[in-house]
């Protein structure tokens, strides 16, 4: 029993604690709510802070005492509490004791006997009571449970906290309703920046969100203070106490008031705009004219002329020139500004620029934002690029050509013209491609071709032509294979050219890593590493890319996975030189990668060696033959001259006899005329060998360019027609010589030597173009720059960039400056 | 076209003729070496997943990659129907020996390093098939682009086995690699059968007097000093195997030389000569009275192509206007122009009588967009027969029957396919549904 009573002794006085704790803080929200509201009273009349402050803490203090000290009280009255008053308690609130109530005060007894507070004169009887209470123990032993006084208290706390809370975040000064005229007449505002000066401003409170705004204060009357009374949007009426200035930090706009705790003035409005992000134009020159926000095409230019206009309404701190391309956005340029205006012209470097769809945009901040301005997108076309195209362009005109054979070969099978032939012309298009190039000469062969089927087939349907037709149509399309051919060797080389570079540069870290300058495990080396995997992967699927012919498709996918797998070799080197560098074996890794660059150097000569060869293969000394039939056709001109200047001393000669005859009134000297007409026939037979020789050099130059793919080219419609026109002029000039029409002859002759002048220079521009095909990677700064809006600007969007640029070029004053911007930059977004 | 007919096809036979024959050289050198490690040992715990095993009567046959289970049963099926021709042959007394192990390696890296033969070896030589420590060991053909004939290949290595247990020693190389070549056709092909590119080659060496001798057929096989002379002697082993085998029986030769410890002993019982006229005979009179078949095939093969491979050789050769051709085809074909397609190969054809199969495929299947599904038929069987071992070529066949409701030819075809690639694309899914509709279907040719 004495545990049972000692545990409920503890449980008693814990609720008596809490009933003191809750009485205490009562006690100190009374006295520091009075200290609250006592100062809100006195700072209505003086301006005396410290005093206030003092007041208050003094109001705290003697709260926080007040409080203690009642504390200190009830907890050492709470300590002397006994055992015997808890069970009085326990008989007061326990049913036990309810249901016998003759049992009243014997549970104190035996407390007491328990405290020894009794005398010892009757032990028996004590021993034999407090057994007997012993035994009943269980049926009242329960909790004690708080008094009702401990939950008002608990209450009263809660009430008490909560209400000091409320007041003090709730508490607004009202506004007083009594006017008294006062007007505002100018106010000093700071901008919000880091050094900003104070400007002094007319008129009622205005700025820029987040700006501090003051004004001196006025004094209404002796001994009251003055307020500055605030009320923002949708917000309640606010009171700033004013020292010497009535100061605000712009929010929102509203209005407000000035005045004492008793009167104010009328409202005024507060106007705050609110801070808006710095704004940018950024434009491009395309073609002496500057454009902001557009799309443009560049091909295989080296840079681009940028100009840019930033403005924001507080100050720009900094201005970055970003450049945006697939996953990464790099700075390239910035500006550390204090300015609110700020214009630059600048040049961007594109080497070095992938091809694809790059975005030029500027990040603009101001003090508290950023914004970035409209882009410029840039599709660049690198050489990888404009090979795609070119590919991609050859590809679809192939695949329109492919149709074509399949309907000449149909019309000669049924001796019917396939329906979608004409059709098919006249909806054929053919891709643009620049000035001399291989492309171009045979695009214009296939149009010279595609002219001659559409005439065919539309006016004379004659179907022996077919024999003639298809195998023309049939070279066409395999020669334009094996354009492609050299367009996919042109990618591999370049791959090739790629690897090389990798190779060197790890050849250059491998000496670092010798000298211990380069850690194995370096990024950098990570970095190459990754490139070269990537350039192999490239190149392996380039070469598998090649055209070919019939392949077989019917085949096991996983055995043919497994054997382009295996060719990964130098990809799973890699991977293993990683590993074990990673685990330590630096010695290993290093001797692994000295071997991966043998084999690299190894995979490289062989790359080129194929290159050659295929080359070789496509060539098959036609260029050759074609430096033999241009050397041919010079000999041919050199003799055609010296004969056109013989023909000329006949002419003479022909001229003086006749000139002779007439003078003498003689005929003409038989001997002289027989001998005349001899040399006549002289340089007939000289025609006649010059003709010959042309004909054999032309037809040495038909075979040997047979089962080339140059074929195509080297021996096009239009050469063979310049060939034919040569060949006409020396058979006119020989008949003429025949006749002794020198004069004729002459004539003939002439245009024969012209002829062959541009059967050469054409024959020698085709050579170039098939030279620079072969080389077309290594040189790709050959081709034109270009730069082209690819946006499908209509006439309206013209006119209004170009009423921007006029405006831009305004001189206007500086008063309407701002606005002068804000209406180009209005027009840009608009 | 029936020129050429067997040239690729057995051309493309070589590496792997070659392979199996150097087999049983491996299995001479490793006769006496350390035992080999266990299939389930070496892929105990492999990331393909645990060893498998199916068994018939006389096989068990284990493979780890789960997807080599599709050629298990036709494996057992064909090895038990081979078992049951060569068994009286061999006198065999299967019934109190345990079941022959088949082992199916699911890569070369895993066949290298239970086999303890390089891969480098493998590569060079062609190797797909071995014989050590009596387990028949095959690489899956899921590793070979077009496949491989695994059935009789695994039956030629059954027919090393059969001999080793009736002699393990004293049989040569020559004796060993000329018997397999007589049975490995069996249970389907039961008769002695060089391909033209081998009876070209021996019409070559004959004319030449470049004919091995008896002494030079006693070395290792792939060891000579071309490759061309290494196919020449497996060509003298299966001629010189199969005059013994008409004159003696070559089984008789072989128990003889177990029983007598020589095959010196045992060829003399035969013949009746000594080694010595043995040796002379070879050259003068076995080899000289060998019937080289007449064809334009064989002549094709008998030309000097200065060790090269021929196909390769002639290949080069093929003229420019039939690969241009066979081009423009492709493009066609692509482009839909089947008709125009089919043209185009016929001009291909006419321009060079050197064509692969895959030409005559294309054909084929243009012919069968168009609607002309009989000459597209008659291309493809042109094909099988140029060509027995071209899977695809079988598997087209198999489809077109399908079509036209000839399920059982169907499935033959497919069979066919299936014994040389069975990893074909599709080929696997198209036999089990038209199993699904015929389960009576088995993996027999006839």
């Amino acid at each position: 029993m004495l545990s049972f009573l000692k545990r409920e002794l503890w449980r008693f006085r814990f609720y008596k604690s809490l009933e003191s704790l809750a009485f205490a803080v009562l006690i100190f929200f009374a006295v520091t709510q009075f200290g609250f509201f006592s100062k809100l009273f006195f700072q209505a009349f003086i301006d005396f802070n410290p005093f206030f402050i003092l007041f208050r803490n003094t109001c705290v203090v003697v709260g926080m005492g007040l409080s203690l000290t009642f504390l200190y009280f009830k907890i050492s009255s709470i300590l002397k509490i006994k055992i015997s008053d808890v069970a009085s308690e326990i008989e007061k609130q326990n049913i036990y004791f309810k249901e016998h109530p003759n049992r009243r005060g014997e549970l104190r007894t035996a407390a007491l006997m328990l405290e020894n507070s009794l005398d010892n004169s009757s032990e028996d009887f004590q021993e034999a009571h407090l057994n007997i209470w012993n035994r009943r123990l269980p049926k009242f032993q329960r909790f004690l449970l708080p008094r009702r006084e401990f939950y008002f208290s608990i209450a009263l706390i809660f009430l008490t906290s909560s209400l000091s809370i409320f007041l003090h975040s709730h508490y607004v000064r009202t506004l007083p309703t009594n006017i008294q005229p006062w007007t505002p007449t100018q106010f000093e505002i700071r901008l919000p920046f880091e050094g900003a000066i104070w400007n002094t401003q007319p008129g009622a409170l205005s700025g820029i969100a987040s700006s501090e705004v003051r004004f001196k204060t006025p004094k209404f009357s002796w001994g009251l203070r003055t307020f500055l009374y605030v009320q923002e949007l949708n917000q309640k009426w606010v009171a700033y106490p004013c020292k010497e200035f009535c100061e605000l930090t712009l929010k929102e706009r509203g209005q407000y008031a000035v005045g004492t705790q008793f009167f104010r003035s009328s409202f005024f409005p507060l106007q705050v705009v609110p801070d808006e992000a710095p704004k940018a134009v950024l434009m491009v020159k395309v073609d002496s004219e500057w454009l902001p926000a557009t799309t443009i095409e560049v091909l295989n230019k080296k840079e681009l002329l940028f100009q840019f206009s930033a403005s924001d309404d507080i100050r720009l701190t900094q201005i970055e020139l970003r450049h945006r391309f697939q996953d990464t956005d790099e700075v390239v340029q910035k500006w550390s500004l204090h300015e609110d205006h700020f214009k630059q012209e600048l040049t961007l470097s594109l080497e070095g620029w992938k091809g694809g769809a790059h975005e030029v945009y500027l990040k603009l901040f101001d003090a508290t934002q950023s914004a970035n301005s409209a882009p410029i997108y840039i599709l660049f076309a690198d050489e990888n690029t404009l090979r795609e195209k070119r590919l991609q362009d050859l590809r679809a005109m192939l695949d329109e050509w492919v149709h074509v054979l399949g309907d000449l070969i149909d019309t000669d099978q049924d001796q019917k013209l396939a329906g979608g032939l004409l059709k098919r012309f006249q909806e054929m298009t053919y891709p643009e491609q620049e000035e001399n190039s291989l492309m171009t000469a045979y695009i214009k062969e296939l149009k010279s071709l595609g002219h001659r089927i559409e005439n065919w087939a539309k006016f004379s349907p004659d179907f022996s032509e077919l024999k003639k037709l298809i195998p023309k149509t049939e070279k066409a399309i395999l020669y334009g294979l094996s354009l492609m051919f050299q367009e996919k060797t042109g990618e591999i080389q370049a791959a090739a050219d790629s690897l090389h570079s990798s190779r060197d540069d790890l050849n250059k870290m491998l000496e670092k890593i010798r000298e211990g300058k380069m850690d194995l495990n370096s990024k950098d080396l990570d970095e190459a590493f990754k490139k070269l995997a990537s350039q192999l992967e490239e190149m392996q699927k380039k070469i598998r890319e090649l055209p070919q012919g019939p392949q077989d498709d019917l085949l096991n996918r996983e055995a043919l996975q497994n054997e382009a797998d295996e060719s990964d070799n130098l990809l799973k080197r890699i991977e293993d030189i990683k590993k074990q560098a990673a685990n330590g074996d630096n010695k290993g890794a290093l001797k692994e990668l000295e071997s991966l660059l043998n084999q690299l150097s190894i995979l490289s000569k062989e790359m080129e060696r194929s290159l050659d060869q295929w080359k070789n293969n496509l060539d098959k000394g036609a260029l050759q033959s074609a430096e033999r039939y241009s050397k041919s056709l010079k000999d041919i001109q050199k003799q055609q001259e010296e004969l056109a200047k013989k023909t000329d001393r006949l002419k003479e000669k022909a001229e003086k006899l006749e000139g002779d005859s007439q003078k003498n009134w003689q005929p003409i000297d038989p001997d002289k005329a027989k001998a005349l007409k001899k040399e006549f026939a002289q340089a007939q037979k000289e025609q006649q060998k010059i003709s010959e020789k042309l004909k054999q050099t032309i037809d040495q130059y038909d075979k040997d360019a047979e089962g080339s793919e140059w074929q195509q080219v080297l021996r096009s419609n239009e050469a063979k027609q310049s060939e034919e026109q040569i060949s006409d002029r020396m058979k006119s000039s020989s008949d003429a010589l025949n006749e002794a029409k020198a004069f004729e002859s002459m004539t003939n002759q002439a245009e024969a030597i012209e002829l062959l002048k541009n059967a050469q220079k054409s024959q020698q521009q085709t050579l170039d173009n098939i030279k620079s095909a072969g080389s077309s990677s290594s040189k790709p700064t050959a081709r034109a720059e270009k730069v082209e809006i690819v946006g499908n600007e209509k006439q309206g969007e013209k006119e209004r960039r170009r009423k921007i640029m006029d405006s831009l070029k305004q001189k206007v004053d500086d008063r309407y400056q701002k606005s002068h911007e804000h209406y180009f930059e209005d027009l840009l977004q608009r | 076209m029936s020129t050429i007919s067997k040239i690729f096809c057995s051309v493309k036979n070589f590496s792997i003729l070659i392979g199996i024959f150097f087999s049983i050289f491996i299995f001479s050198l490793n006769a006496s070496a350390a035992r080999l490690e266990s299939f389930d040992n070496y892929f105990k715990g492999s990331s393909l997943g645990p060893v498998q095993k199916k068994e018939s009567a006389h096989f068990v046959v284990s493979w780890v990659n789960p997807k080599d289970e599709l050629i298990a049963d036709s494996l057992l099926q064909h090895l038990e129907a081979a078992h049951q021709e060569l068994n009286p042959i061999f006198k065999d007394s299967s019934e109190t020996r345990a079941k022959v192990p088949v082992e199916i390696f699911p890569d070369l890296k895993s066949f290298s390093d239970v086999s303890k033969l390089s891969m480098a070896r493998f590569k060079a030589t062609g190797t797909i098939a071995l014989t050590l420590d009596q387990r028949l060991m095959i690489l899956s053909p899921r590793n070979l682009v077009t496949g491989y004939n695994w059935a009789v290949t695994v039956v030629h290595e059954y027919v090393h086995y059969l001999i080793r247990e009736i002699s393990m020693d004293h049989i040569p190389i020559w004796l060993h690699e000329g018997v397999a070549q007589i049975f490995q056709g069996y249970p389907y092909q039961k008769e002695m059968k060089l391909s033209p590119s081998q009876w070209g080659l021996f019409k070559k060496s004959k004319e030449k007097n470049k004919l091995l001798d008896l002494d030079t057929l006693k070395e290792p096989f792939p060891t000579r000093k071309t490759p061309e002379e290494a196919e020449l002697a497996y060509i003298e082993a299966l001629l010189f195997a199969d005059w013994l085998n008409k004159k003696c029986g070559v089984l008789k030769v072989i128990h003889s030389a177990g029983r007598l410890k020589s095959v010196e002993k045992a060829l003399s019982e035969c013949t009746g000569w000594s080694n010595e006229v043995l040796k002379k005979k070879f050259m003068q009179e076995i080899l000289a009275n060998v019937t080289i078949p007449a064809g334009k095939d064989v002549e094709f093969f008998a030309r000097d192509f200065s060790g090269g491979d021929p196909l390769e050789v002639e290949g080069k050769k093929a003229d420019k206007k039939s690969r241009d051709f066979a081009q423009l085809s492709t493009e066609l074909f692509k482009q839909g122009r089947y008709r125009s397609s089919a043209t185009e190969l016929e001009k291909a054809f006419k321009e060079s009588p050197v064509h692969p199969p895959s030409w005559q495929r294309q054909l084929a299947s243009a012919y069968e967009k168009v609607g002309e599904k009989k000459k597209s038929a008659s291309i493809l069987d042109q094909v099988v027969r140029d060509y027995p071992d071209d899977a695809a070529a079988w598997y087209l066949i198999a489809q077109q029957q399908y079509k036209n409701g000839e399920q059982k030819p169907a499935w033959i075809s497919f069979v066919k396919a299936f014994f040389i690639n069975p990893f074909l694309d599709g080929l696997a899914e198209e036999m089990r549904t038209l199993r699904e509709k015929n389960p009576s279907f088995n993996y027999s040719f006839f």
